[in-house]
């Protein structure tokens, strides 16, 4: 009898795990789960026991939590927002995998072409992977604190957070087929055609509602209302009220992870007619030579950047979701310096970390070129300011203009410098691990990510624990009326910045380094 | 070290080449001169050490030790000076994936301090390596061939006084193949030196009047060329790499 051989999953998995050579990398993987895991369960525990606190100005809503005799307090408040925010993790399900062509990928497509993975697999993976992207373990930690905090009863926090749990693995579950499916679509001239025109029918009705001021009726009729209902039922332990909404979302789950593997069959089977990448069989405007070596690099550099789909298509994303959200959120000035940090972390995450690679095998040819190297790496840093710097300003002008206020001296000050730190030190930050870890990366299919996930799951954390604590000191700053306070601020982070940046080039200045850093990005 | 050696005039000039990866030896002790309009080729078994010392010359990697001079430059010194003299076509790729060739042609002229005569330069060697057609198509959607094709047009580009060709012919059609060894005659017509590595033994006898048969790091024959040619060469050849 022959002993039960691992699955795909598990096999590739495995792999993934032991081509992790780097201990520091495996240490930090490790400590990242255990941190990520012991967050959750902390801000359960705190937020379960924590004070109640009183009513807002603002009232409750959401139909004054479903029009039943729910608690009159601050619970009650956050519990009428939970839909809206669940609306918002459903809608973040289903773009986020829009913009990484179906999901996360353990391991490039075409390394495992040779071997006969199944489509399952590669489902299955994409879905185990989903926790990888901060931006769903940061929702999916704020949803489940305000449930433990809002949700009260008789039950406790677990039976509601259950609730929660299910909706989420559905919303998971039912994005990725939704993604898998624009994958298919857009192997085709016509389907690329479909698709930018259902994205600018979605931009037009954001716009309109906007405009409108439709923005409150709107979430407060959200359909993930039902989902709250049922959670109030379940802290009142009340399982007959519970059971139907709960079966529909483990049916919802199910049925999407099914649709999801036949969507992404039917997907990878799609002959492409241009290729994944349509732009390659075009031919580019032929441009003058440029005036000096360093725009002859520039060039090519932003070319690299606009000419790759996963590129333009992540930047879009990172584009319209926090200026849609900060339009709707008609935000106070305080919380759009919070914006800064968001944006330029998740611009950082699209190429920054990893700017060498945009090079390719080419870059032991650019090696082979007489030129100052510094011109290399001051190129690269200059197209990552430039993409990160230019998606701040854009979210910046989008959450001003429906800002609830005018913004104050303070506000300008708080808010210019949050964006300019930001930018410095996300640009410092890149440049440095670009240099000491470098990865090979195409940036040609929909799913490559400049790093491997793991990797990738560090590199979030750390840029957001970065940018997110200076984007707090800066939005605490709008409260305070000392103008030095922000301006002090500002000049030491772009101080730090630009040290960081002088050790990065003094790094690169290295023969040996350069070396290292060439072989990797262009082993082929 | 290096300046106790007195360059011998030849534009290829390797003496005591060593490099090393951690514990691994990828290049111990190899001497090789290749003379002005001399062509070289380096053949033996993967692993033997032929990339490695082609990326030395190209300025790519750093000797651990030893002297290599290209162009009369001790390319371990004066790294910039010696990739002024070096054209260097990598093994795999080396090409950027979402540039065009012509936006590879600018750069190289920009990089090298070319003239405005570049351009024609340019439209002769697109069109002799039957690339013109696709000179403004990123380069990631080239097959392989015209991947290697275009590597070997920009190692020529700037009339080099030393070409050094990593594996021209590996997947190349016979047109692609004849294109490549026009330019290394017309290079060696000019004085250049030439050094190509290939596993194309043939070939190699064609582009080539003395072949070097690399093993484990080390120089292990060196004979004229036509020596490899034909069965007999061949079974020389299988012997000298076991």
């Amino acid at each position: 009898m022959s002993a039960r051989r691992p699955g795909q999953v598990a096999a590739l998995l495995s792999l993934r795990w032991r081509m992790v050579r780097s201990r520091r990398v495996r240490g930090g993987l490790a400590v990242l789960g255990v941190v990520s895991l012991g967050l959750i369960a902390l801000a359960v525990v705190a937020t379960a026991g924590a004070p109640l606190g009183r009513l807002s100005a603002s009232g409750l809503s959401a139909g004054d939590l479903l029009g039943s005799s729910g608690p009159t307090d601050r619970t009650g408040e956050i519990a009428a927002l939970l839909p809206s925010a669940m609306l918002a993790f459903g809608l973040f399900c289903i773009v986020a995998p829009l913009s990484a062509g179906g999901g996360l990928e353990l391991i490039p497509e075409a390394e495992l072409v040779a071997y006969p993975v199944r489509v399952p697999t590669l489902v299955r993976l994409s879905l185990v992977l989903t926790p990888l992207n901060i931006a769903w373990y940061i929702q999916v930690l704020v949803l489940v604190s305000a449930t433990a905090y809002a949700v009260r009863g008789p039950g406790g926090p677990v039976p509601p957070i259950g609730v929660l749990l299910v909706f989420m693995a559905a919303c998971t579950a039912l994005g990725q087929a939704l993604g898998w499916a624009l994958v298919g679509v857009r192997r085709s001239r016509r389907g690329r055609i479909t698709t930018w025109v259902l994205l600018a029918a979605v931009l037009a009705t954001a716009a309109w509602v906007v405009v409108t001021d439709r923005g409150g009726a709107l979430l407060d009729a959200a359909p993930t209302r039902t989902v709250l209902s049922a959670q109030l039922r379940a802290v009142a332990l009340d399982g007959g009220g519970t059971a139907p909404t709960v079966l529909v979302l483990l049916v919802a789950a199910f049925v999407g992870y099914l649709v999801t593997v036949r969507v992404a069959d039917w997907a990878l089977r799609r002959p492409a007619d241009l290729g994944i990448d349509g732009p390659l069989a075009r031919p580019v405007r032929r441009r003058a030579i440029p005036s000096s070596a360093a725009r002859a690099l520039h060039q090519v550099d932003r070319a690299s950047v606009w000419r790759s789909a996963p590129l333009r298509r992540g930047l879009l994303v990172l584009l319209v979701l926090p200026v849609a959200a900060a339009a709707v959120a008609s935000l106070p000035w305080s919380s759009i310096a919070l914006l800064p940090p968001l944006v330029a972390s998740g611009a950082a995450l699209l190429f920054g970390v990893n700017a060498l690679s945009l090079d390719g095998s080419g870059a032991l040819w650019i090696s082979t070129l007489p030129h100052d190297p510094v011109l290399v790496l001051t190129s690269k840093a200059r197209v990552v300011a430039e993409v990160v710097g230019g998606s701040v300003l854009l979210v910046l002008v989008g959450a001003g203009v429906r800002a609830n206020s005018a913004p104050d001296a303070q506000d300008v000050l708080c808010v210019v410098g949050a964006s300019i730190s930001c930018v410095a030190l996300v640009v410092a930050t890149c440049m440095r691990l670009s240099v000491t870890r470098p990865h090979r990366a195409e940036l040609r299919g929909p799913r490559d990510t400049p790093a491997p996930p793991g990797t990738m799951a560090i590199y979030s954390a750390r840029l957001a624990a970065v940018t997110t604590t200076v984007g707090l000191v800066f939005s605490v700053s709008t409260f305070t009326h000392e103008w030095a306070v922000p301006v002090l601020v500002t000049v030491g982070l772009l101080c730090w910045a630009t040290l960081s940046w002088l050790r990065t080039r003094r790094l690169w200045g290295e023969v040996t380094t350069r070396a290292h850093v060439v072989a990797t990005v262009a082993a082929g | 070290m290096s300046s106790a050696v007195v360059p011998s005039g030849v534009p290829v000039d390797v003496r005591g080449l060593v490099v090393t990866f951690g514990q691994v030896h990828a290049v111990e002790g190899l001497d090789l001169l290749v003379p002005a309009g001399g062509a070289v080729a380096l053949v033996g078994r993967n692993g033997a050490g032929k990339s490695t010392t082609l990326r030395v010359l190209g300025g790519v990697l750093p000797p651990t030790s030893g002297v290599v001079h290209v162009g009369g430059v001790d390319a371990a010194r004066e790294p910039r000076r010696a990739r002024e003299v070096v054209g260097y076509c990598p093994d795999v790729g080396g090409l950027i994936p979402r540039a065009t060739p012509w936006e590879h042609l600018q750069l190289a002229a920009r990089l090298r301090g070319m003239g405005p005569e570049w351009e024609g330069r340019a439209r002769d060697l697109l069109e002799r390596f039957d690339l013109a057609g696709a000179s403004d198509r990123v380069t990631s959607g080239f097959s392989h061939g015209m991947g290697r094709r275009l590597s070997v047009l920009l190692a020529a580009f700037h009339e080099p006084a030393v070409l050094l060709l990593d594996e021209p012919f590996d997947g190349v059609d016979p047109l692609g193949v004849e294109a490549t060894l026009e330019e290394i005659r017309r290079a060696r017509m000019r004085g250049a030196a030439v050094l190509v590595s290939t596993h194309l033994l043939e070939l190699a006898v064609q582009a080539c009047d003395e072949a070097v048969v690399l093993r484990a790091g080390n120089v292990v024959a060196a004979s004229p060329a036509s020596e490899l040619s034909g069965e007999a060469g061949a079974a020389r050849y299988r012997e000298l790499l076991t």
